[in-house]
């Protein structure tokens, strides 16, 4: 009994930042932005968060300065994307080299270590668990409520309608007066924030930041996304069920002797079975990838 | 051009109110496409743009639809200079365009289609319901047929191009743009189109109609504007003009237009392409093509007619290799091709040229010369144990250049940069290079002008001289009727009737297109 309540509440602490990246990749790849760069607002987030909580001592703050910083790094990734023909594949793994050295080297020189930030007080730590709801963390809810909020905003907003407009061809978007500039640009923000809310969890979750902290988050999202076939219920479901099975894997590790590399293999494997088109046809949006000309 | 504008300044529908350009000149890089061109359509008034391909037409109505920025001259509205600076500037003052390429997305529905960039409701939600209301309202009153819910990519292209046109008029045109409106449309859409225009027109709004085909200007317009590399040379009252003297405007100088020779295909010429119970599959549960036989003696050119979408382009991919065969047979000259692929067809003489001729013809970053010889047959030459022999490539790129009139004359230039006729020609040019007894080819004239047109059709006839037989897709009945021995017409994946040129008329297809007229099956066959 008490494997199964362990298993669940792990599976939605697991999920949380996979849920925000990937409902993150939904929002930019539907535009047409292939987003390789989730990793890096990961980081962003999670380093902002943890470096506003320790300077104001405050948990708001850290959420704040978390938003901004994978606000800022999607807005240049955005620009890159929108006003260059710069590959979308490699400004987004280039953006993912650049923000983690960046985030080592901001560890270095404001704290002087290259391995991780200081721990947070026991009073801000104290807050956190103070701030849970249902024994799970408010970002977990939120990050549950965010699916349907990405479903009905695609779906039945004006904005939701010109981002899947321009995902799929932007020039007719933009001969009826859509700036499909505008239009990419704020999804990849808006990708941002939504992905940098997984960052603040995980340094919330610690109580920290320490480098590499995304640990290919942000890959394993955009896998959800493609399994998804770009969808957010289903993108979102993928990364539940990646979560449960991570999760099932830490309670019978000790049992079983699974090797940790198979579940962490699985995630890849049925990209690779999705994207091949023996399960299926997944059908990317149109535009995807296709700078603006 | 002082000429010219003394004679535009007399002509008609020149008042002041309207939509018009003055002095316009637009350049892409080094090349001027559009040169002092003056150009005006009234409200109320149809006037047809015509010219060759490259003469400005499209051009232009991009300009005037805002999507390029004159560099030079302005674009004048009810008489006032006016700067567009998007399409949205454009969409303000009621110019819409319907583009040759639709400008659709196959994703979403017709309502999201229509409503994209204005849409209803309140705040940031869309209301659905609102904008499948609206366009219900705005189909019905121009008589559209069109589901709102409907996913457009499901559409055929008839419905689509309505969709386009409801994208215009629940904008509330008063000038309606139409480039190259009726390529993919059968007799019956063209003769709905026309309805249209008439009405709107009647309605007070303003039509410009890009063609190439002179008998719509003759039926629908009342003035058109003749463009020649990028200059106006005529603007004529229609009631006073024929078609001979607008084909003269268009090309400078009287058109040739020789008499087709019916080949004297004799009944037991021998069968140069069989095709047999021929199956290919489709999207959903029905089968693109659907139990097809048919065959093409030598000295023939075999027309298939049908609606596009009716399985005339996947019987073609079939036969030639490139789509995988469910059922049936298909037999080149003597050698029948069970499981071969393309190369063991090539081998037996069959040349193809494809539907979308840059996609998948030609290989839009390799030069002309490269593009001639990819295919080529190892004898002929090109290749040595896997090495490119310069020399001959060069002198195959020269003569072919050459032989089939490609402009620029540069057998080092990309193809991708050519325009889409002399893109066609050199594609066509490949293929016949390599002798082929059966030469396959998908709307090879689509797009092109009067003389790229006749110089495609005059080669198809040159292999069925030569012995050859030709298989010819087109969406163009007139195109079928001229240049081809017999037609097949296709409807839903199968053959709905064969007629013979000389005893059927438009009509008597469009039936068969549709999917009525069995009896017009029987009178041709009789």
């Amino acid at each position: 009994m008490n494997v199964v309540a362990d298993t669940l509440v792990g599976t939605l602490g697991i999920a949380t930042p996979l849920l925000f990246a990937t409902l993150g990749g939904v929002v930019s790849e539907r535009s047409g932005v292939i987003n390789l760069g989730l990793e890096s607002y990961l980081l962003a987030g999670a380093f902002g968060a943890a470096a506003g909580t320790l300077a104001a001592g405050s948990l708001l703050v850290g959420v704040g300065v978390g938003l901004l910083a994978a606000g800022a790094v999607a807005l240049a990734h955005g620009i890159l994307a929108t006003r260059t023909r710069a590959d979308h594949v490699v400004t987004g793994v280039a953006l993912n080299l650049l923000v983690d050295a960046a985030t080592i080297a901001a560890l270095v020189s404001l704290y002087g270590t290259k391995g991780s930030s200081p721990l947070f007080s026991d009073g801000l730590v104290e807050a956190l668990g103070a701030s849970k709801v249902l024994g799970l963390s408010p970002l977990t809810w939120l990050s549950l409520v965010a699916i349907p909020l990405v479903v009905v905003a695609l779906a039945r907003t004006k904005a939701g309608l010109r981002l899947r407009a321009v995902g799929e061809n932007p020039r007719c978007a933009e001969s009826l007066g859509v700036s499909a500039a505008r239009v990419r640009l704020l999804s990849v923000v808006t990708a941002g924030l939504i992905t940098g809310l997984g960052g603040v969890f995980l340094a919330f979750d610690v109580g920290s930041f320490s480098k590499h902290m995304a640990g290919g988050r942000g890959y394993l999202a955009l896998a959800c996304v493609v399994i998804g076939k770009w969808r957010p219920r289903w993108a979102a479901a993928a990364a539940i069920g990646f979560a449960f099975l991570k999760a099932l894997a830490n309670q019978l590790q000790t049992a079983a002797r699974i090797p940790d590399e198979i579940p962490r293999m699985l995630p890849y494997v049925i990209t690779l079975v999705v994207l091949s088109g023996i399960v299926g046809r997944a059908r990317p949006p149109a535009a995807l990838g296709k700078p603006l000309a | 051009m002082s000429a010219g504008v003394g004679q535009l300044s007399d002509g008609v529908g020149r008042g002041s109110d309207g939509l018009g350009v003055r002095g316009l000149t637009k350049r892409f890089g080094e090349t001027t496409v559009l040169d002092a061109v003056d150009f005006s359509v009234a409200p109320g008034e149809v006037v047809a743009l015509i010219g060759e391909n490259g003469a400005g037409k499209t051009t232009l109505l991009r300009v005037v639809s805002g999507f390029y920025r004159p560099d030079g001259g302005e674009v004048l509205v009810d008489g006032k200079p006016t700067v567009l600076r998007g399409p949205r500037d454009a969409a303000a003052i009621g110019v819409g365009m319907v583009h040759q390429h639709f400008l659709l997305i196959p994703e979403l529905t017709v309502a999201e289609n229509v409503v994209l960039g204005r849409e209803p409701g309140s705040g940031p939600l869309l209301d659905l319901r609102a904008a499948e209301a609206e366009v219900r309202a705005c189909a019905e009153r121009f008589g559209l047929d069109v589901d709102p819910r409907a996913r457009v990519g499901d559409l055929g292209v008839s419905a689509q191009q309505r969709v386009e046109l409801l994208k215009v008029l629940v904008r509330g045109a008063r000038f309606l743009l139409l480039d190259e409106p009726t390529g993919l449309l059968p007799p019956s859409g063209v003769r709905e189109l026309f309805a249209l225009v008439e009405r709107l027109a009647a309605e007070g709004c303003g039509v410009v109609l890009v063609t190439h085909r002179l008998r719509e200007v003759f039926a629908v317009s009342q003035r058109a504007t003749v463009l020649r590399h990028g200059v106006v040379t005529g603007e004529r009252e229609i009631a006073a003009s024929d078609e001979r003297e607008l084909a003269r405007l268009m090309i400078g100088e009287d058109l040739d237009l020789d008499e087709r020779q019916p080949s004297q295909t004799a009944a037991d010429a021998v069968e140069v392409l069989q095709v047999e119970r021929l199956s290919v599959a489709g999207r959903g549960e029905r089968p693109a093509v659907d139990d097809v036989s048919l065959s093409v003696r030598a000295g023939e050119v075999v027309g298939i007619a049908g609606v596009s979408g009716s399985g005339q382009i996947e019987l073609l991919e079939a036969v030639s290799g490139v789509r995988p065969i469910v059922s049936g047979r298909v037999r080149i000259g003597e050698r029948v091709l069970d499981g071969d692929g393309i190369r063991a067809r090539r081998a037996a003489g069959l040349g193809y040229v494809p539907e979308d001729r840059l996609h998948d013809g030609l290989v839009a970053d390799l030069t002309v010369a490269e593009n001639l010889v990819l295919c080529a047959d190892p004898e002929r030459g090109f290749f040595e144990r896997g090495w490119i022999v310069r020399e001959r490539v060069e002198s195959e790129g020269r003569e072919v250049v050459a032989d089939h009139d490609v402009r620029p004359p540069d057998p080092d230039a990309l193809c991708g940069a050519l325009s889409g006729g002399n893109q066609q020609k050199v594609l066509v040019a490949r293929e016949l290079r390599g002798a082929p007894r059966v030469l396959l080819a998908a709307e090879p004239v689509r797009g092109l002008d009067f003389r790229a047109t006749d110089a495609v059709h005059r080669r198809l006839r040159a292999i069925c001289d030569g012995g050859g037989g030709v298989l010819l897709v087109s969406t163009d009945l007139v195109e079928l009727l001229e240049h081809c021995d017999r037609i097949l017409v296709m409807f839903a994946g199968g053959i709905a009737g064969e007629v013979r040129p000389d005893e059927t008329s438009e009509d008597a297809i469009g039936l068969l297109m549709s999917g009525g007229g069995s009896a017009a099956v029987g009178d041709s066959r009789g």
